[in-house]
């Protein structure tokens, strides 16, 4: 048990102790840094759950079923948990890094995966708590509750994330089974996790969209959630186990439990037959005799790109974490296809039907904001030169300008991005038919906003790099360039929505505004990546 | 071929790497670099090679200095650092058919160069696995192969032999030698002086960031051992300082 909680400890906290200071005051300045990021991140999320709970509450009542807010709060907290669990569960469980490390040291297999399960089950136990416990607290709160309430929320915050855990476990065994059966195994599982991904956020958009944000739409969908929780009969024991039914209590923490008990031992004895099969070398083309004659030949531009578009996709994380955005925003065209201009109106919480001729005035300026938010939020060029890491020598010993190289790693961005914008730009026009003014500016504006944030991103990256990683996630997930990219992204949504509400300007001449406003800032950032930029980028 | 004039490099914390080093190679001349750790060998490599910058002095390399013309100068360059890092996720032929890209080798040569480097260093077979699935010599071999593919003018190497099998170090000095002859002048650093004794008719001495000897080896060495030479040279300027 001791050698599991230290693997367990050093797995999961490694992420966080990982500081790159020159000084060992530097590295304290950094983990305390992190430590503190973390818990605003934890605190943040509980206040907006806890906040959202509050809103909800008076409806429920409303509704004549206060409980199912508890209900809602579970599932949420289990949508969270399956989507954190998907990100992390393959790459914890089954293509560690660590693997073979922890294999030649003198332990166990069953300590090595159980170490890595509990860092799952922390995952799940995270996600689930995160939305569980406030809306628990709020119902407390607001209805009051008696000992045996309290006493039910602590056992299924425990519990339920076994359930989840195992739901990520069989879902990453099933993504890693299935990949080891194609030629590019890394490949392969990005694609089925990505799908697995668009699977869950299809699950709430649908969920989101069919209910509808007004009062009168909430409230039949409150009805409707409420028999529908009732009738499955897990969601029917939590009820009952809050209550204070200590049957029901027994059932769930059973039903949680004993798949989680018969998962964990046919994982752990398979463990290290699967994370084997995983590494095998595949049989790959051989070059002896004429095969090197089959070698294609390239242009040196090409040859650039081709080698960034292979950093980009061979990165499990760095797809994951890119794609999430455009996922959202390809999931979101994908009901403006199917759902038609009622997307529209669920989204503008209007009780009133909207006219043919109003549907744009509305449209326009979520699918514009929806857009630019989806666009912005993980540029691959955020990371892009700090994942050129310690191979940053090949890069800057060949014959190609500074500039040749920033430009493969843009086009690799707008590579990913563009076909994206282009097919949900596509659907908003073929759907919602606005004016031709309205739709050229709008093509022109996705455009800007796409080069501006690639470009923005390697800006910064540029300005903050980290070349040291030894784990990427840092870079690609907590390094400064992400982040601010984001906070940008998220200002820049916001200060647009504000400014265009309150100016009250036509769309087009708003969104060409800030096409425009966006161009110029692009022109000038890439001005600086030719001079300042290609600076630092021989200074790394 | 190479011409470093007065070569100075700090680090942001102040400690001064390189300093007024001046040396130049010839075509056809191997030049050995030798010092103790920490002498400023790779740093200087490291500005020769465009991977950093110097504060003061001028680089040329085939009349094209370093800062102005960086892509003419790297054209007629290979550089291979001393723990090669090099693109796990592409296989070994993929490398070398990136490096042949980006140096315009034309189908012909590169197919001919890499069948006979890959051969020699027998790696051939290799070539169709991903590079994380590499040894470190392997790795080794394959930066050899990338920097020899496209016929360079100037071969900047950083301890080459680490790593390399017996066979694959005496099938490298070979090539060195080859190359040499047709004309390529070799710039490499080393700890093995036997090694260097052997191969090179140049050798530049560093210590502590500034050349204490530079030369043919035999004017340099006289009549005694490179190793002996060496060790009396660093001793004396330890012992004097």
């Amino acid at each position: 048990m001791k050698n599991v909680l230290t693997l367990f400890k050093i797995g999961f906290l490694s992420a966080w102790r990982n500081s790159t200071g020159s000084s060992r005051r530097k590295r304290r300045a950094q983990s305390a840094a992190k430590a503190t990021s973390v818990l605003l991140y934890g605190v943040l999320m509980l206040a907006i759950f806890g906040f959202y709970a509050y809103v909800l509450s008076e409806l429920f009542v409303l509704g004549g079923d206060p409980m199912a807010l508890c209900l809602l709060g579970a599932g949420l907290g289990g949508l969270l948990s399956l989507i954190f669990g998907l990100a992390k569960t393959s790459s914890v469980l089954f293509a560690s890094r660590d693997f073979e490390l922890l294999m030649a040291l003198p332990l166990s297999t069953r300590q090595v995966f159980f170490s890595k399960l509990l860092i799952v089950y922390t995952f799940s136990f995270t996600g689930f708590a995160c939305a569980a416990l406030p809306f628990n607290a709020v119902y407390a709160l607001q209805f009051g509750a008696g000992p045996a309430f309290y006493l039910a929320t602590v056992l299924e915050l425990i519990f339920l994330p076994m359930l989840l855990a195992t739901v990520s476990g069989l879902v990453a065994l099933l993504i890693s089974w299935l990949a080891r059966h194609f030629r590019s195994t890394n490949g392969a599982m990005m694609v089925f996790s990505v799908l697995a991904f668009a699977g869950y956020l299809a699950l709430v958009f649908s969920f989101s969209f069919t209910a509808g944000n007004s009062d009168a739409g909430m409230l039949n969908m409150l009805t409707g959630l409420s028999s529908a929780l009732d009738s499955f009969f897990l969601t029917h024991w939590y009820r009952l186990a809050l209550l204070g039914d200590l049957a029901s209590l027994v059932w769930l923490l059973l039903v949680c439990a004993l798949p989680f008990a018969l998962f964990s031992m046919f994982c752990a004895a398979i463990y290290r037959r699967v994370n084997a099969a995983l590494r095998e070398k595949k049989m790959r083309r051989n070059f002896s005799g004429e095969g090197i004659r089959r070698a294609k030949v390239k242009g040196s531009f090409a040859a650039l790109f081709s080698r960034e578009l292979k950093a980009f996709f061979s990165r499990y994380m760095y797809v994951l974490n890119c794609l999430s955005g455009l996922v959202v925003l390809l999931l979101f065209a994908g009901f403006l296809a199917f759902g038609g201009p009622g997307v529209i109106q669920s989204m503008a919480e209007s009780n009133v039907p909207i006219t043919a001729s109003q549907i744009n005035s509305l449209g326009l300026p979520i699918f514009g904001a929806v857009a630019l938010w989806c666009i912005g939020l993980s540029p691959t060029t955020a990371a892009a030169v700090s994942m050129e890491g310690r191979q940053a020598w090949i890069v800057k010993t060949l014959p190609v300008s500074t500039r040749s190289i920033f430009r493969s790693k843009l086009y690799v961005q707008l590579l990913v991005s563009l076909p994206v914008v282009a097919l949900s730009y596509a659907a908003y026009v073929l759907v919602l038919s606005p004016a031709l003014a309205d739709a050229v500016v709008l093509a022109l504006f996705l455009l800007a906003a796409d080069c501006f944030f690639a470009l923005l991103g390697l800006v910064f990256n540029l300005r903050f790099p980290n070349m040291d990683w030894v784990n990427p996630n840092d870079v690609l997930k907590r390094s400064a360039p992400v982040v601010l990219t984001m906070v940008v992204d998220f200002a820049l949504v916001i200060a647009a929505g504000v400014l265009y509400y309150f100016l009250g300007l036509p769309f087009a001449y708003f969104a060409g505004a800030l096409a425009i406003l966006l161009a110029l800032a692009s022109l000038g950032l890439w001005a600086w990546c030719q001079k300042g930029g290609a600076r630092r980028f021989m200074e790394l | 071929m190479l011409n470093i004039q007065n070569l100075v490099k700090t680090y942001k914390n102040g400690h001064r790497a390189v300093d007024d080093l001046t040396l130049a190679v010839a075509p056809g001349d191997i030049c050995g670099f030798i010092g103790p750790n920490g002498a400023g060998k790779t740093t200087t490599i490291k500005c020769v090679t465009g991977i950093q910058d110097f504060d003061r002095g001028h680089i040329t390399i085939g009349g094209h200095d370093v800062t102005r013309e960086p892509v003419e100068a790297k054209m007629l360059t290979a550089y291979i650092p001393d723990n090669p890092d090099l693109y796990d996720s592409m296989t070994g032929m993929k490398y070398l058919s990136f490096i042949a890209d980006i140096y315009r080798v034309g189908k012909e040569e590169r197919d001919r160069l890499i069948q006979k480097y890959a051969d020699a260093f027998e790696i051939t077979r290799n070539l169709g696995d991903v590079i994380s699935s590499y040894s470190h010599g392997m790795k080794q071999k394959l930066a050899l192969i990338s920097a020899l593919i496209h016929s360079p003018k100037l071969l900047i190497l950083d301890e080459p032999f680490v790593g390399l099998d017996p066979k694959a170090s005496f099938t490298l000095k070979e090539i060195m030698r080859e190359l040499c002859a047709g004309g390529t002048a070799i710039f490499f650093s080393t700890h093995v002086l036997e090694v260097a004794e052997k191969l090179c008719n140049k050798i530049a001495i560093i210590k502590n960031g500034r050349l204490i000897a530079f030369g043919p080896i035999d004017d340099v060495r006289g009549d005694a051992s490179l190793e002996t030479f060496f060790l009396e040279l660093t001793d004396t300027d330890a012992a004097g300082k």
